[in-house]
Order: structure tokens, then C-alpha cells, then sequence
């Protein structure tokens, strides 16, 4: 019986523990915050600025129909720090953990992005799958000016859903960039500019990282040449012209190359891209022979062969290891990847490349 | 200390036995039978003309015509019991002169007194000491239907009735073995309500028979009206509210339940029977899976465990997300929810408990209302109310979602008892992750296993065939309901004598 009062009592005396009004009583459980008073920041961007790093936040759109994003701004000597400051610039909490998008600046990933990596790393909002973007500029003003149209947020949302149908593009996470980092200091960004006119933002090729900082960039064909490097085409239109000088297009609709070590006794003498094409005849109003298939499938591998050599020659030409070729050709020939290891040197392998392309569908209803 | 802190000495109730003193004679049973409005008696004269008899008994609980054509007629007009000699026609009578199918020659006055209430009628004598019995009760009583809170597609339709008679002839038409053995107890010292315990001989574990009966038998209650009244006493436990014995209206299932090894439990009066003992598992299984084909079976088994875990779970996950772990809900949820939480005065966890007391309200305005006002009540009160308090942002649509999904899953359980146990858990948890998030509700979760991995059913651990060290093979089996011809044997954890029930 006396035990069961004491227990009765203890329990009363934890119940009516709150009612006490001391705070600090309960300091051990999580603070709880109501979502409606927090303002989401979505797109982070970070600058070089005079005394430090300049960190741009915007909440982009938050409800359909709504006001313009919130863009924040703010100027401290590490991001963790301008970020602590901008909780002051509003009554709502600022919540980093639904960044998606963290955009450098070209400064910035100049003298390297490893400080703003070990910051989402170690910050218990920021999230590893985070898209990181290089901007050919400085990324806060173009922010800014994202937001007059619609917000950096929607506009590089667009731009992730819509990649498939660039050639030239691809997002990359942090966990990624740092995974590169991780395995040999080198590694590449997708990269922004901005359309002064529409104030958009738009895709500009790649940033080629070397030791974690901004070496170098690959735009253009060389872009693709990347894209097809690391597999990533779905959708890109070439044109084809046949031997009698009519026009075709060819729509690229998968690649995959392999990366495969080559070896003179136990010497690594050079690397084979090995890639494999497969295209659709899109247009074309007289190419209905075999003669025309294979014409046009010669003008494809023609065109990838340039494309690839392009991306293989920039990272000679940098020195980078960009699209982890080491880690890739080792994983096709485990068996000698002691040796890989031992004598991997870019700029003296001498780099061939061989590109298989099919076309899958001519569109003659005739031969099926 | 003054007076008002001692305890007031609880008063004796003592047993008085026997309960009415004296002989039996006609007078001492009008005597007791005093202000009894029912209470009749009818005198005859054997043969129209010679000795009278008197037959007492109370209307409405006998029936008159079996009363008036197999035993006043025969007193009045068989020529064979006009002998001169008392005796001997007393002897006649109760050796078959009458046609009753059950006749009992009573000497004892509280054995005539039960047998009156029971609807038999006693025949007093002049000068013989005790009277003669005979079983007249009526069988007005409902006429067998269907279960109506639990209904099934395929399966037998009857279901049990307010009559322990008829239950127990249900049960013998289901299970014609021989073996199953009836044994009945009176319970409740006014009420003297019959309870049936039954179990197959060979089969149901004799140990978990005797402790049935043993519980039946410590019952001092004054009435055994209430399923509640017997309830409470067969469980090991009263203070949880999960359900520790399983009940159906179904003969069928009950059957079932039986030759599974489990023994079973009837009460006059109560239209429903017990099956013990109870474990978490037989509580999510409905009657109609064994009907069901076994892939669907296990389909619907899994979707009855998930929605445990909904109804459990969802306001507290809400609660836990929206107030502590935001970075858990996908951007445009998050989104969505901020939209839908603009200018609610609430803060979350006010709101999760305005909607989960209201559904509970709204729930039991609908089960005290009859059927058809029930349902009108439901839909003002669900949709309605629930819009117009969306409307004026006095809750969001989020948290009216989130409380809504998860307590029609709560509707899936077989067991309405398990459900409403799950439901005051469910309020606990919210608390819980108000105050700590997810570890409150991981702490939660934790008080939960430790409170029912501490309860026993009848020996049997609550939470068999998950634990009491069955295996992973059985407790998978208790959510997968394999092809039944691969199922050799019955449930360890029931030990049954014989486990094997097939070839």
C-alpha cells in the first residue's frame, strides 16, 4: 500500500511538473516549431564577397497563386555564419533543411567549393542529395533576378525535369560531387548562366572541378561529348547528310560507354571509350534504303566520335580526372587495377575511341 | 488524522445457504413467491373428481399450451389416476402418467424455487413432502439471424441468440464430435445465469478447462447481465485496455476456435460467445479468411497490420513532423501544409486533439442513435461539421485528413475492442510526439511492446505468436494465412494435446 502511494505521488509530481513554469525543466526534449511560421528556403546561393561569404537564400514560390519568393541575403565570414543572421531578417524561421538547390558562384568555385561541402555536410538541415550548380558569374544577383521573373527554384526545377531532353545537361548532387572528390579531387558541375532579357536561368554546360576547385568549363559539343560520357542522353537531334546530299535527323535516344584500360605486357598504354549509339531516324524524306541507314548511322558515329574526343581531350588538356576515367576503367578490368593505380597518367595515354551507333526505328512502314 | 481518514470497513456479504429455509410445501412457496405478479397456481381434481393437486408456476416464463395439453389435462381426465391411493398416483405421475419429456421428483426447497424460475412448473400433493417438476419453459425467444457486426459474404449465416440453449444446439450442429463436452455453472446470485463452458476433450488443454472453471466458479457477482460482468473476471489483467478474450456472434468461427484447441465460453442471455485464450494475432484475424482464397487472405491480413500501424500511428506522425521533423516531409507536402495551416489559430497538436475527441464523440453519437439517425448524425457530423470547421480555419485540411484516414483504419479491425484500445493509445502517442517528436513516439511505441509483452492470456503470452520464443517461420504465419492443407498442426503456444489436425 505505502509503495503504491509513493508511486501515485511520483506520478502526480512528474504530471504537474509543467505546471511549475520552469522551462529549463524540460530542456532536454526537442524545441518545437510550427511549420506555418517557418519560411522553406530552397535555393542557397553562396559568393566570394569582400570579408567573407556572401549566402543568398531563396524560399522560391510558396503557394500557388502567391506573392514572389522571399530572397534573403545576407554577408558573414562562414555560410553557417551570414545563415545565422538571416534568422534575424524576419519573424518566421529560416529552415534550410528543403534545400534542393545549392548554386556557387564563379569565385567561389575558383578557390574551391570544399568549405561549402563540409558545411552541408556537417549542418543537421542541409541535405546531401542537395543539386549543386557552378553560375558563370555571381550567383546572389542572379537569384535576385530570378526572382522578378518566377524564383531560382522553379526555374532550375524546370530545368531538372526537363534534362532528358538536353544533351548538354545534368544535375549532380552534392553527395555525388563529393563522392568524386573523395575518389581523386576531381569532379564536374552542371553550370548556370543568365538570360539578362528573360531572367532566366539557363543551362550552360559544365564546370570541371581539379582539386576540388573551379579548373575549367565544358560547353558546347564538349558538353556533349560529357553527356555522353557518363551515359546521360536521352533525347538529342543530329543531322545527317547522305552521300547525295540530302538531310536527315537522327534522334539520339540512348549511349553507354564503357572505359576500358589498355595494356602492352604490364604497362598501361592507353584507354579505349568504347561507345554504343542508339538513334531513331526522325526526319527524313528519301533515306528508305539500307545504303541510307548505314550512311546515316556512319554520320552519327562520326559525330560522337568528335563529341567524345572533345570531353577526353579537355581533361588532358586540364589535367583532371573529371569523369572518374581511373575509377571507371578499373571497375572494367578489376584485375589490374594494382597496376592502373601505379602508372594512371592522363596526359601520356594515348586515348581511342570507338563508337557503335544503331539506328532502331527508319520509320518505313514498308520494310516492317 | 481525524475519522474521515480511516477507511470505512467494507461490510460482509455472506452466502446464505440454503437460500430459503423450511419444507417444501405449497404454502412456503406462495410464502416466497409474496407480491410476485407472475407467481400462479392452478388446483385440479385428479380425474375431475377426486384428490386436488395444485400446479404452481410463473407466467410467461412457462408455456401454457404444453402446460394445459401434457399436464392439466391428463390430471383431469385420465381415468388411470382415479385410484383411491395417493401414493401410488403420485408414483404414476411422476414415472410417466404425464407427457412430459423431463419430470423430477423435488424434495429440496431451493432446488423447486430454481426450478420455477427457470420456467418448470412443481405439482404439489396433499401430504406428500416434496412436489413433482416437470420442464415447461418457453422458447419464445429472437429467431437465429445473422451476426449483425459481423457479417460475411460466404460462410454459415446463423448466428447466436439470446437463448444458451439454442447457442449450445448451434455449437452441436456445427461439431458433431462427441467429444465436445458442455459443462454448465450458474453465475450471479440474482441473476442464477447459466454459463456453458465448452471445450473439445482430447484437444482444448485441460489445464487452461480447469482454470476456465475455476474463474467461473470464484464469481460472487449479484448479476451476470452485462458481457462486461463476465469479462473482467475470466482475464488474468484489468488494467489494459486490449481485449484478453476473444468474442464472436458467429457459431461457425467460435466453432472454429474450439477445434483449434481453444475453450469456449457461453452465457445465458448474451448472444455472443468467448474463446480463450486471446492473443493479439486471433484479434486481426476476421471470421471470413479461412473462407477466402489464401494469396487474398494474406493480402488482407497484411493491409489489417498496416492499418494497425496507421490508426496508430498517423496523428502522431503528423503531430511529430509538422512541429519537429519538417525536413521529413517531402518540399511540396510541406508546402501544402503551410498553405492549409495559414491563419489557423491552433497550434498542431491542439488541432489533432480537437479532431480525434470529436470523432469519438461523433462515434458514439452514432452507436446511441438509432441506425438510420446514426448515420444522419455521421454525415453532418463528418462531413458537414468537418468542412464547415476547414472553412472557418479552425482546423486544416491536413490534420482533418491525417485524423479521418486513421481512424477509418481503425474500422479495419476484426476486433472493435482491439480497435477502441489502439484508439486511446493513439491519443497517448499524440501527447507523446507533442512533447518529444519522434522520440516521444518511439518511447511511445516502446511502453506499448513492454505493456502487452507483459500480459498473459490464460498462461499464453498476449503477443503469440510474435513472442514467447515461437519463431520467426510461426509469427510470419500469423500474418501469411498459407494454404490451409499445409498447415499440419495446431498452435504450439495453445498446447493442445494433440497438435495434429490433418493427414
Amino acid at each position: 500500500m505505502k509503495s503504491r502511494k509513493i508511486r501515485i505521488s511520483v506520478l502526480l509530481a512528474v504530471l504537474f511538473l509543467p505546471l511549475s513554469g520552469c522551462k529549463e525543466t524540460f530542456d532536454f526534449l526537442p524545441y518545437a516549431r510550427e511549420i506555418e511560421d517557418m519560411a522553406l528556403v530552397r535555393t542557397l546561393g553562396v559568393d566570394m564577397a569582400e570579408e567573407g561569404i556572401r549566402v543568398t537564400a531563396s524560399t522560391g514560390v510558396q503557394d500557388q497563386g502567391a506573392k514572389a519568393p522571399t530572397v534573403l541575403e545576407q554577408k558573414g565570414e562562414a555560410i553557417s555564419a551570414a545563415c545565422l543572421t538571416m534568422q534575424a531578417q524576419g519573424a518566421a524561421y529560416v529552415f534550410y533543411g528543403h534545400v534542393g538547390q545549392l548554386i556557387l558562384g564563379e569565385d567561389l568555385a575558383g578557390q574551391g567549393i570544399q568549405s561549402v561541402l563540409d558545411y552541408v555536410l556537417c549542418d543537421i538541415e542541409m541535405r546531401l542529395e542537395t543539386n549543386l550548380y557552378v553560375f558563370q558569374g555571381q550567383a546572389g544577383p542572379a537569384i535576385w533576378a530570378a526572382a522578378e521573373q518566377s524564383s531560382a527554384t522553379e526555374q532550375l526545377e524546370a530545368l531538372e525535369a526537363d534534362e532528358g531532353l538536353l544533351s548538354d545537361f545534368t544535375h549532380r548532387t552534392v553527395e555525388d560531387v563529393m563522392e568524386d572528390l573523395e575518389e581523386n579531387g576531381d569532379s564536374f558541375v552542371p553550370a548556370l548562366t543568365l538570360n539578362e532579357e528573360q531572367k532566366r536561368l539557363e543551362p550552360a554546360g559544365y564546370a570541371l572541378l581539379k582539386e576540388g576547385a573551379l579548373a575549367g568549363w565544358a560547353q558546347g559539343e564538349d558538353a556533349k561529348g560529357v553527356n555522353l560520357l557518363i551515359g546521360r542522353v536521352e533525347a538529342d537531334v543530329l543531322e545527317a547528310i547522305f552521300p547525295d546530299g540530302s538531310r536527315a535527323a537522327l534522334r539520339i535516344v540512348d549511349a553507354e560507354t564503357q572505359v576500358k584500360p589498355v595494356f602492352q605486357g604490364n604497362m598501361l598504354i592507353g584507354l579505349t571509350l568504347r561507345c554504343q549509339v542508339d538513334a531513331n531516324l526522325a526526319e527524313s524524306a528519301n533515306a528508305t534504303g539500307s545504303a541510307d541507314l548505314y550512311a546515316a548511322e556512319q554520320a552519327l558515329e562520326e559525330a560522337c566520335q568528335a563529341r567524345l574526343e572533345r570531353a577526353a581531350d579537355l581533361c588532358r588538356e586540364l589535367g583532371g580526372d573529371f569523369f572518374q576515367l581511373k575509377a571507371r576503367a578499373g571497375r572494367n578490368a578489376p584485375w589490374y587495377w594494382r597496376a592502373i593505380q601505379d602508372q594512371w597518367s592522363l596526359k601520356d595515354l594515348e586515348v581511342d575511341v570507338e563508337v557503335e551507333a544503331h539506328i532502331q526505328r527508319s520509320y518505313n512502314m514498308r520494310d516492317t | 488524522m481525524g475519522k474521515s481518514s480511516q477507511k470505512e470497513p467494507v461490510p460482509p456479504h455472506p452466502r446464505r445457504e440454503p437460500r430459503f429455509s423450511g419444507a417444501l410445501t405449497l404454502g412456503r412457496m406462495e410464502e416466497i413467491f409474496r407480491d410476485c405478479a407472475d407467481f400462479a397456481t392452478r388446483t385440479v381434481e385428479i380425474g375431475g373428481q377426486g384428490t386436488p393437486v395444485t400446479l404452481c408456476f410463473l407466467t410467461g416464463m412457462v408455456k401454457i399450451e404444453r402446460v394445459s395439453e401434457y399436464l392439466l389435462r391428463p390430471i383431469a381426465q385420465d381415468e388411470a389416476l382415479e385410484e383411491p391411493d395417493r401414493r401410488a398416483v403420485y408414483r404414476r405421475m411422476a414415472e410417466g402418467a404425464l407427457y412430459n419429456l423431463i419430470a423430477e421428483e423435488r424434495t429440496n426447497l431451493d432446488t423447486a424455487v430454481n426450478d420455477l424460475v427457470a420456467g418448470w412448473c412443481l405439482l404439489f400433493f396433499p401430504g406428500e413432502p416434496g412436489c413433482l417438476s416437470f420442464f415447461a419453459a418457453t422458447e419464445d425467444k429472437r429467431s437465429i439471424g445473422p451476426p449483425e457486426s459481423e457479417t460475411v459474404l460466404k460462410g454459415a449465416r446463423d448466428g447466436f441468440v439470446e437463448s444458451l440453449r439454442t447457442n449450445t444446439s448451434l455449437v452441436r450442429r456445427h461439431l458433431k464430435a462427441p467429444e465436445l463436452k458442455i459443462k454448465e455453472q450458474i453465475v450471479g446470485r440474482q441473476s442464477l445465469t447459466m454459463v456453458d463452458v465448452l471445450y473439445l476433450d482430447g484437444i482444448a488443454n485441460p489445464d487452461t478447462v480447469r482454470e476456465v472453471e475455476e474463474r467461473l466458479a470464484s464469481i460472487d457477482i449479484d448479476a451476470a447481465l452485462a458481457s462486461g460482468n463476465l469479462e473482467e473476471y475470466l482475464v488474468d489483467r484489468t488494467l489494459t485496455p486490449f481485449p484478453l478474450v476473444l468474442y464472436t456472434e458467429r457459431p461457425d468461427r467460435f466453432c472454429g476456435g474450439l477445434a483449434e484447441g481453444r475453450v469456449g465460453l457461453l452465457a445465458d442471455g448474451l448472444p455472443l460467445g468467448y474463446l480463450m485464450p486471446g492473443t493479439v494475432g486471433s484479434f486481426l484475424r476476421a471470421g471470413q479468411d479461412k473462407s477466402n482464397n489464401w494469396v487474398l487472405a494474406t493480402m488482407l491480413t497484411f493491409l489489417r497490420f498496416l492499418c494497425v500501424m496507421g490508426s496508430l500511428l498517423l496523428p502522431a506522425l503528423y503531430i511529430a513532423m509538422v512541429t519537429f521533423h519538417q525536413e521529413m516531409l517531402p518540399t511540396r507536402l510541406a508546402l501544402s501544409i503551410i498553405a492549409a495551416k495559414r491563419d489557423v489559430p491552433f497550434q498542431t497538436v491542439i488541432e489533432v486533439l480537437i479532431l480525434l475527441v470529436a470523432f469519438e464523440i461523433l462515434q458514439e453519437a452514432g452507436l446511441r442513435l438509432p441506425q438510420s439517425i446514426g448515420q444522419t448524425v455521421s454525415i453532418i457530423g463528418g462531413l458537414v461539421v468537418g468542412q464547415a470547421a476547414v472553412e472557418a480555419k479552425i482546423v486544416s485540411p491536413a490534420v482533418l485528413i491525417a485524423v479521418a484516414v486513421a481512424g477509418i483504419a481503425g474500422y479495419t479491425m476484426p476486433s472493435q475492442e482491439m480497435a477502441a484500445a489502439l484508439r486511446l493509445w493513439r491519443f497517448l502517442l499524440a501527447l507523446l510526439a507533442s512533447a518529444a517528436g519522434l522520440f516521444g513516439v518511439a518511447g511511445g511505441l516502446a511502453a506499448l511492446v513492454y505493456h502487452l509483452a507483459g500480459i498473459e492470456s490464460y498462461g499464453v503470452p498476449y503477443l503469440a505468436p510474435f513472442a514467447g520464443g515461437l519463431g520467426l517461420a510461426r509469427a510470419g504465419r500469423a500474418v501469411v494465412r498459407l494454404p490451409l492443407s499445409w498447415v499440419k498442426l495446431r498452435d504450439r503456444f495453445l498446447k493442445t494435446p494433440n497438435r495434429r489436425k490433418q493427414r
